[in-house]
């Protein structure tokens, strides 16, 4: 067990070092500058009354650049191992497939983590600055952003094993960005539709990945909504665990079978 | 085609509106105008959420009037996130409705719309142009009815008219403001002229809320009048106002008194009618 957790560190340690080489997390930082700025740019207008737009804002904002680097990190590791060969090297060590699929994930969940806290760091300064005040649904948000962020890295792995990196890619911002238009679009139509395509929605509902789950902004940034309930975040993490396990169990399915 | 193109000088107003050309040497057309529009819009969409702190709402469907035996003909808000007993996902729609701002629809509780009084002055500084942007703006920072909060709608307002000279629904809203709370029915006549004016000069390309304003100023022009006890102007208003609105039933009824004030009613400034307290008591 041990050997295998020094296996899975060396391997998200290697997607850390080679996010930092790519200097990824330079432009995390630039758009975090971008936010700062942005908030400047509404100071102007004079801060009074602004505080739940502004956290709102800040939200989203963060919401949908540590998505993008959740997306981008994901799809891009496995499709790059096979294209420069440096996958072949790997896999001469004493690793499984598996093993490397896990690690892979592991690493690309850290540099988003990172991502998430150098941007969520810089909104916290930002909103500070606006004189926002930091409630306990504020933690909630952050913690269930982080199991969010991670089943992103989820989808981005697998889709990575099925697809092009750029068909993956454009295919894990259509689930994340459209998550709720497409779960709206499924609770909307239900009651419309006959039985046979109600069978339908059922089974896209069960298997879509529930992405606006772990999305708290709605009630983070406005006022007075109480902390969610343990039983939510406890359901949230089952959620995470066991619907990424799913999908590492289909990637390795297509990634074991792959010649190479 | 080139030849079409050239001579179709109607063309060009009817899809940018030139309430916003003539202020704007670039046109909409431009980055910066289309990010100031959609930026506006966005703010304008976005009182909703804020006023409802957080919760999101829709128009119902028609399939869900039915259902609810709800008249087909008006609208009715509903929570985007469905409640429970219309909700197929079983658990995950409970855990949808507890991480998002839900309340059933019924108990929501609404903010107070002041607080929505930095979106109003973010979106007409983003956009100068957007007029609903400075109207309900107005209504809101008037909301209290005290000298001083009349005072800074008529500042906000006068500043939507510096940015929107030729537009009706601000002269229309700043005349209703003076009239009804000022009581100052000749400064209320030179805007809702102004408004009428504004309005007939555009009128081929005017939109449904600038139409409504229009007929709102030949409305409230006649009161004026009436109250005024300028039954020649008067009369001249409804008719020109009935000439553009003909289907107006509101009109013809400006002549008449439709409530008999009390004794103590203090009667606007100007010159007001003895005709009618004479009859009156």
């Amino acid at each position: 067990m041990i050997q295998k957790l020094r296996v899975y560190r060396s391997l998200s340690r290697a997607v850390v070092l080679e996010s930092i080489r790519r200097k990824d997390l330079w432009v995390v930082a630039l758009l975090g500058f971008l936010i700062l700025m942005g908030a400047s740019a509404l100071g102007i207008m004079g801060v009074e009354g602004l505080q739940v737009f502004v956290k709102d804002l800040g939200v989203t904002v963060l919401g949908a650049f540590s998505t993008i680097v959740a997306v981008l990190t994901s799809t891009r590791m496995l499709p790059e191992e096979i294209k420069h060969r440096t996958l072949y090297p790997l896999l001469s060590r004493p690793i499984s497939r598996l093993d490397l699929l896990i690690g892979k994930l592991i690493g690309s969940i850290v540099v988003t983590w990172i991502a998430f806290a150098i941007l969520a760091a810089l909104t916290a300064l930002a909103l500070l600055g606006f004189g926002a005040t930091v409630e306990m649904i504020m933690l909630q948000y952050v913690v269930a952003k982080l199991m969010g962020l991670a089943l992103v890295c989820a989808v981005g792995l697998t889709l990575s094993v099925y697809m092009t990196p750029a068909a993956a890619a454009t295919t894990g911002f259509i689930l994340t960005f459209g998550s709720s238009i497409i779960v709206r679009a499924l609770t909307s139509s239900y009651n419309d539709v006959d039985q046979a395509a109600q069978f339908g929605l059922r089974f896209l509902n069960a298997a879509l990945p529930q992405f606006t789950l772990f999305d708290l902004g709605g009630r983070a940034a406005n006022v007075g909504w109480a902390p969610v309930p343990v039983w939510v975040m406890g359901f949230l993490l089952a959620y995470w665990i066991f619907y990424s396990a799913g999908l590492m169990a289909l990637s390795w399915a297509k990634f074991n079978r792959r010649a190479l | 085609m080139a030849g079409i193109g050239w001579n179709a000088t109607e063309v060009s107003p009817v899809v940018n509106p030139r309430i916003r050309r003539v202020q704007t040497s670039e046109g909409d057309s431009s980055v910066l105008g289309q990010f100031q529009t959609s930026a506006s819009g966005w703010l304008w969409s976005y009182t909703e959420v804020y006023l409802n702190n957080g919760i999101k709402l829709r128009r119902m469907t028609g399939a869900e009037k039915k259902a609810q035996n709800l008249p087909a003909e008006r609208n009715f808000g509903q929570t985007i996130i469905p409640g429970k007993s219309d909700d197929f996902r079983g658990i995950i729609g409970d855990v949808e409705r507890a991480v998002s701002a839900y309340t059933p629809t019924q108990n929501h509780r609404q903010n107070d719309p002041r607080q929505c009084l930095p979106l109003f002055r973010l979106m007409t500084w983003l956009d100068p142009y957007f007029v609903e942007g400075w109207t309900t703006g107005a209504m809101v920072v008037g909301m209290d009815y005290t000298p001083g909060a009349t005072s800074r709608a008529l500042e906000f307002l006068r500043e939507g008219l510096q940015e929107n000279p030729d537009c009706v629904d601000i002269p229309m809203m700043f005349g209703m403001i003076v009239v009804t709370r000022n009581k100052d029915l000749k400064q209320g006549e030179r805007f809702f002229i102004r408004a009428i004016q504004n309005g007939k000069s555009r009128f081929e390309i005017l939109p449904e809320n600038e139409m409504s304003a229009l007929r709102s100023s030949y409305r409230w022009l006649a009161l004026v009048y009436r109250n005024g006890g300028n039954s020649g102007k008067l009369a001249a208003t409804v008719k020109e106002g009935l000439q553009v609105f003909p289907d107006d039933l509101v009109l013809p009824m400006t002549g008449r008194f439709s409530v008999v004030p009390p004794k103590n009613y203090k009667w606007p400034k100007g010159e007001v009618r003895t005709r009618f307290t004479s009859s009156s008591g």
